[in-house]
Parts: C-alpha cells; sequence; structure tokens
C-alpha cells in the first residue's frame, strides 16, 4: 500500500509539472525524491515544492498528515489508520443498507478490535482539534491563511516545513519567538502521539476537580 | 431530543422495474419518486414563465416554456405507469432521493442553457447554476446577474426554495402508501439524522414541514415588504432563499445592494430561525418553547454563533482592517458588528448572502484577518441544526464525536470502565454514533479529495480548499479570489466547477443517498443477469 502511494504520489505530481520547463528525468527524479521525503516526514527538500503546481502542492500536504506506516520512525497519522478509517466508512456504507449485519473492520486480514476502531478516529478528531486551535493561534500572530494551516500540519506530523501562498516554503526560520512557541507543543503531541498528552491534562483535570471538591469548592 | 434509527427494509425484492403490482402498475419506486419529484417542478416553473412572460425587460419565455414541458411530460410518463408498492426498501429509498435530485437539476438547468443566460454550449455551467440553486449552496457561476429577465432570476429563487426542504418530501406530501419507508425517504432528503414523526401518517409529517416552512417565507416575506427598499418582487425572491439558506439574489451585490441594516437584521433573524431543528418550531406553535432550551443542539448552535459573533466582532473592530488599496477601513464598532453579525450568521447558517456595499467594504470577508476567516472556515464546516434547511456537517455531530474522543481517551486511563457518549443529557447509540462518525470520516476524506482535484486544475490552495469546504456545506462564496464579491467562475476549469457541483450534491443529500444510489440499479441488473 505505502510503495504503491509513493509511486501513484510521485507519478501525478510529475504528470502535473510535467507542462513546465524542466526534462522528464530531472522532474521525476524531484517528485519521487520530494514524496519520499515527505511521507517519511524527514523533511529534506532539493527544490521548492512550494512552488510546484497547486495540485502537487495539496498533494504533499496531505501526504505529510499521513505520514509512513506504523512502527517505523516517521511521523503522521500512520497507513493503518488510514485503511482502517476506510474499511469503517465501508462498512457504514453497508450497514445502510442492510441495518441488522455485523461486520469488522479489517486491515489486511486481521481484525482490528472496536476499542482500536474507536481510537483511530478519536485520534484523528484530536489531530483536527489541535489543528484548528493551532492555526488559529498562528493566525493570530500574523502569518495568512495558507501558511498558518500547513505549518500546523506540518508541525503535528513531525516535518516542519509549510508553504504560504505565493509558493515559498515557510520554515521555522521565518516565524518569530512567539509563532514558534506555539508550534512547540504542536510538535510534542504530533510526536508522543496525542494520548499521553491528552491523558496527562485529563489527569491533571481531575485532580483538580478532586482537589476542589475535597476543600468544598464545587458542590 | 430522539435520535432515530433510520429503520427500513433491507430486503432487495424491489429493483428499478422487475415485478408488475397489484393493479397492474409495474412497482419501481425509484422511477416513481422521480417522476412526481419532477411533476412537482412544474408549478414553479409555471410561476417563473408568467413573471418572465409580464416583465418589461424579459426575454426568455420559451426556454422556461421548454423547461415546463420537459418536467411535465417527462416527470408524467415516468409517474403514471409506475408505482411506489407497499413498502420501500432501504435501496430504493437512496437511489430515489438521489435520482430524483440529479433529474431535478438537469430540468432546472434547462432555463439557463435554452435562455441567453449560458447557452447549450455551456450546459455545464447551468448545471452548476441549477444544483447550486437545489442545494441552496448559493454559488454562482454568472458574472453579471442583474443581465437576465425577471422571470428567470425568480427560477433561481425558487430553486433554492424546493431544495431548501426538498423536492422529495414534497413528493412524500402525496404518496398515501408509504410507511416506515416514507419516513426514511424524508430523512435520506431532509438535512439531519433523522426525521422526528410530527404526525400519525408520513404524508402528514411531510406537509407539516412543508407548511412551517412556507409560513416562515411569508412571514419573512412581509417583513421584507413594509421596510424600506425591496418590493414585492424583491421580498419574496429574497424570503424564499433565507427561509431555505440558500443565498441566491437577483442583485450582483445580494444585499449589499440595499445598504440597509433594517433589510440585513430580518435576512439574519430568518438564517438564524431556520438553522434551528425544524421539529422544534413545530413544537413552538403547539405553544411549546421549552424545545429549544432542551435541545443540547439548538443550545449549541446558539453558543456557537454568539461566539463567533463576539469574537469576530472584537477582531475586525480592534485590527486595522485594510482594503484592497491597502487603506485603512474604518467602521467604528458599530459597522464592525452589523458587519460581523451578517457574515457569520450567513456562514453560519449555510445561507451565503453577501452584505458587502463593494470589494473595499468591510462586509468583504476576504479581507478580514487570517484566523477570522479560520473561523469562517469552521462554522461553515460545523453548519447549523438537525432537521433545519442549513447545511454543513451539523452541530449535534460534532458534539457527539467530541463526546466520542473524550471517551477515548477516559477509557485508556480506565479501561475496563463504560462510558457512554452522549448528546446533552441523553446517550446515543452505539450504531448511531458510528454512524456519525463514518460521516464525518467520509466528509472530511470527500472534502480533502475534492480540494485535491480542484487544485490539480491549477487554482490555488486556499481558494480550493474554501471551495470544497462551501460546495460541500452548500454554503456559497468561498475565500481568497472566490470570495462573496466574486464568484465560482474563478475555478477556470469546467473539469473544477463540475468538481464542486458533485461536492454540492453530495453535501446537500448528506453523503449517504448519493455514495448508495447506484446500489438499486446495480441490484437490479444482478438480478437480470442472474435470470437469464
Amino acid at each position: 500500500m505505502y510503495l504503491v502511494v509513493v509511486a501513484a504520489a510521485s507519478l501525478w505530481i510529475w504528470w502535473l509539472r510535467n507542462d513546465n520547463d524542466i526534462s522528464a528525468s530531472r522532474g521525476f527524479r524531484e517528485a519521487l525524491f520530494t514524496v519520499v521525503s515527505v511521507m517519511t516526514t524527514t523533511g529534506h527538500r532539493i527544490s521548492d515544492w512550494g512552488s510546484w503546481h497547486p495540485g502537487a502542492a495539496t498533494l504533499l500536504l496531505l501526504l505529510v498528515v499521513v505520514g509512513g506506516t506504523a512502527g517505523s520512525v516517521a511521523g503522521g497519522l500512520r497507513w493503518i489508520r488510514v485503511i482502517g478509517m476506510a474499511q469503517f466508512v465501508w462498512r457504514e456504507l453497508q450497514r445502510q443498507l442492510h441495518p441488522r449485519s455485523v461486520r469488522t473492520v479489517k486491515v489486511g486480514r486481521s481484525t482490528i478490535s472496536e476499542a482500536s476502531v474507536d481510537r483511530m478516529h478519536a485520534q484523528m478528531l484530536y489531530v483536527m482539534t489541535v489543528g484548528a486551535v493551532a492555526s488559529l493561534v498562528l493566525g493570530l500572530f500574523g502569518e495568512g491563511l495558507t501558511e498558518a494551516i500547513t505549518l500546523t500540519l506540518s508541525a503535528i506530523s513531525t516535518m516542519g516545513p509549510g508553504f504560504d501562498e505565493a509558493g515559498g516554503i515557510v520554515t521555522a526560520a521565518d516565524l518569530t519567538g512567539p509563532e514558534r512557541a506555539v508550534l512547540m507543543p504542536v510538535m510534542l503531541t504530533g510526536r508522543v502521539f496525542l494520548y499521553p498528552a491528552f491523558i496527562a491534562v485529563g489527569a491533571g483535570a481531575s485532580a483538580i476537580s478532586t482537589a476542589m471538591r475535597s476543600t468544598g469548592v464545587r458542590q | 431530543m430522539t435520535l432515530g434509527v433510520r429503520s427500513g427494509r433491507s430486503d432487495d425484492r424491489e429493483g428499478f422495474v422487475i415485478r408488475k403490482g397489484r393493479h397492474g402498475f409495474v412497482v419501481a419506486p425509484t422511477v416513481h419518486v422521480v417522476g412526481l419529484s419532477m411533476l412537482f417542478l412544474a408549478p414553479g416553473l409555471l410561476v417563473a414563465l408568467a413573471i418572465e412572460w409580464g416583465s418589461a425587460t424579459s426575454h426568455d419565455e420559451w426556454s422556461l416554456v421548454l423547461a415546463l414541458a420537459v418536467a411535465a411530460v417527462v416527470g408524467a410518463m415516468l409517474w403514471f405507469p409506475t408505482s411506489a408498492g407497499e413498502s420501500l426498501s432501504t435501496r430504493s429509498v437512496f437511489s430515489s432521493v438521489a435520482f430524483s435530485w440529479i433529474a431535478c437539476s438537469i430540468v432546472g438547468a434547462i432555463p439557463y442553457a435554452a435562455g441567453s443566460m449560458f447557452g447549450w454550449g455551456r450546459f455545464d455551467d447551468a448545471l452548476f447554476e441549477a444544483v447550486s440553486g437545489f442545494s441552496a449552496t448559493g454559488s454562482t457561476v454568472l458574472n453579471d446577474i442583474e443581465r437576465n429577465g425577471a422571470g428567470i432570476l425568480m427560477w433561481r429563487q425558487i430553486t433554492q426554495f424546493y431544495g431548501g426542504m426538498g423536492m422529495v418530501v414534497l413528493a412524500v406530501t402525496v404518496l398515501p402508501v408509504l410507511g416506515v419507508g416514507g419516513l426514511s425517504l424524508m430523512s435520506a432528503e431532509a438535512p439531519g439524522l433523522s426525521t422526528d414523526r410530527l404526525a400519525p401518517r408520513v404524508s402528514e409529517t411531510a406537509r407539516t414541514l412543508w407548511k412551517i416552512y412556507l409560513g416562515i417565507t411569508l412571514v419573512v416575506t412581509m417583513l421584507l415588504w413594509i421596510v424600506p427598499g425591496p418590493n414585492l418582487y424583491d421580498a419574496i425572491a429574497h424570503a424564499m432563499t433565507t427561509a431555505s439558506t440558500g443565498g441566491f439574489s437577483t442583485y450582483n451585490s445580494s444585499i449589499g445592494h440595499y445598504d440597509s441594516w433594517l433589510v440585513e437584521t430580518i435576512i439574519v433573524f430568518g438564517l438564524f430561525f431556520c438553522g434551528i431543528n425544524f421539529t422544534l418550531h413545530y413544537r413552538a406553535l403547539r405553544r411549546d418553547f421549552t424545545g429549544y432550551v432542551r435541545s443540547a443542539d439548538t443550545r449549541m448552535y446558539v453558543y456557537i454563533m454568539v461566539a463567533a459573533i463576539a469574537f469576530t466582532t472584537l477582531l475586525n473592530w480592534i485590527q486595522d482592517v485594510r482594503d484592497t488599496q491597502g487603506e485603512i477601513i474604518d467602521t467604528g464598532f458599530a459597522g464592525a458588528l452589523r458587519d460581523s453579525t451578517f457574515n457569520v450568521v450567513t456562514l453560519g447558517s449555510s445561507g451565503g448572502f453577501s452584505n458587502a456595499r463593494g470589494p473595499d467594504s468591510l462586509g468583504n470577508f476576504v479581507l478580514w484577518s487570517p484566523p477570522l476567516q479560520l473561523v469562517l472556515l469552521l462554522i461553515m464546516v460545523i453548519g447549523g441544526s438537525a432537521g433545519s434547511t442549513a447545511g454543513g456537517a451539523k452541530v449535534f455531530r460534532i458534539q457527539v464525536a467530541f463526546s466520542y474522543a473524550v471517551r477515548s481517551v477516559k477509557k485508556l486511563r480506565h479501561p475496563s470502565s463504560v462510558v457512554p457518549v452522549k448528546l446533552g443529557h441523553a446517550a446515543v447509540r452505539t450504531d448511531n454514533v458510528h454512524r456519525i462518525i463514518g460521516f464525518l470520516t467520509t466528509f472530511l476524506a470527500i472534502t480533502l479529495l475534492g480540494t485535491l482535484l480542484v487544485t490539480a486544475t491549477g487554482a490555488p490552495f486556499k481558494e480550493a480548499l474554501s471551495g470544497a469546504i462551501s460546495a460541500m456545506s452548500n454554503m456559497g462564496p468561498a475565500l481568497g479570489d472566490a470570495g462573496p464579491t466574486s464568484n465560482f467562475l474563478f475555478f477556470e476549469s469546467r473539469f473544477a466547477r463540475m468538481v464542486l457541483v458533485v461536492l454540492m450534491l453530495i453535501g446537500r443529500l448528506e453523503l449517504f443517498a448519493v455514495l448508495l444510489m447506484f446500489s438499486t440499479p446495480a441490484a437490479s441488473f444482478r438480478k437480470l443477469l442472474s435470470k437469464r
């Protein structure tokens, strides 16, 4: 699956950029390198992919979010979750037609437990929420809409750079101090993968509420 | 509120045209409902035709006559020889609704394509305009709206009026035999998870919904008519697109044409009201006003709106908003409040009107600072309440999703605990939770896929993303250069606009109907093959 996506994405980008004045071999090499670099959330680059065709840049951004395969050192949401979610959606569609059917969600041949199906989706929702809040804060510090969204998504999958409307690559070096401070917790939640972070917040909140209850602040 | 299950018969006995019914009719529910929905377009076309004929500037009567003829003849041909049978299978429900919408959109595009608006060579743009109408989206590909005749413009408004409540709900009002299937037919079309039964008979429920809808339209018409500015024609035209939270206007600068805070206030209240569940309006008519307060998603809808209005007003007031020439727009607090409120409500209820008095006024929200545009994108996605005419992912789905996400964290801390997913104080059943999560995941995936396809045609990221979100949530304007004072001709490629047409339909029918529409024809086809 992973390899198929790498090949398909490279070809797609190569095709979109075909009318530009670069040689076919160079175009393909750049495309392949960038796709791999982005999907492994490495962040190396040999050209300013932000200035490529908008379709190419958008595809790369999506690949950043998905990232690598489970159990690898790459960041992102991981492919196994995407496959799991696709299977889940397919099951829901089938359930519309056969409301009383019982089916399991499968990735490859192995069945995924309902609990981990729940976790996958919850994780995606958390990524969305953190992404929305962080982009909002970046926007408040004066970043443009495109920069705010791309930088946050890139940070949450521990890749790094985003792109701006003009097509330039934006890296942390272009940001001000407070903006970097916003991206730090985002990168951390992306790396240790959200749950520990949220559990910590949850544990803190329940500790506070217990303390408040014992002191009689809350009835 | 009750989260009813869309129950239906899951057997697939009924295909397209398979067996003879009791009275010699062919039992083909899909064809029957499609025909009936098309027939229901006739009165609207007739009204538009009358206006076009009577107006001094008009020139496109014959295109409306052609559309009327097609709607009547084809509709009757599909309707008379068929019957819906005694109950609908789940498959037929989805295909009936989806095919009705496609058929109506094609008929609705005829007046635009046959007349001087686009011509047959741009049938795809005519279709865009029609789908944008029926799905109550309000995006347009017209450079100069006012150039067109009064009747044709009225037809644009009427399509949104039809689409707001839905042609299939209209068809159900006269389908007497449908039991459970009829209710699921409405649920498949009406925005929201389920249609609450308001009356013992399904057709009566459908009629009640349409009556409330008509009532709101009448009230808004009267209000718009008595304030200075709109004449009766304008009042009716804009009331119809307010009640349907559509957003089409007969003027190039939309509501900004009047430059009247009175008109804007009426529209804001109308849109806000129509973004709330119609079942609650029905209860309110029965003097039970507690429904509004008790409903968790209505409360959240109000909170979101108020918070978004407060945030945008504050920032628009404090920050220097610069116009296209780089000059600072100074409107003071009142001006900021007026333009922020109007735009938040029109986008939060999926209306899509614009009150910009020109590209350099504060009403043109593409000038606002980036975080405010992000807020606008978020409320576009969230949309209105279930059972209203508003679009978007719907407030209750977001609430359920959050409760679900919180539960997964709780479960990690206490692995064997049993924590229900809640909406307000009520627990939501697991299969409904899964449907909602499946919906949101699909919504996200289709939006991203749409963005990807639109950017592949060369459109920039911001416009493509906001355009896809706008189409999917049936909103209207996008951000950037496809904003409220511009139009969707910004997306130069015809392919990109067709992608948006598909997104509008998928969004209006809440994904499942369109995604499953081919399941009935496929089942019929399989059966035909197996007989051979």
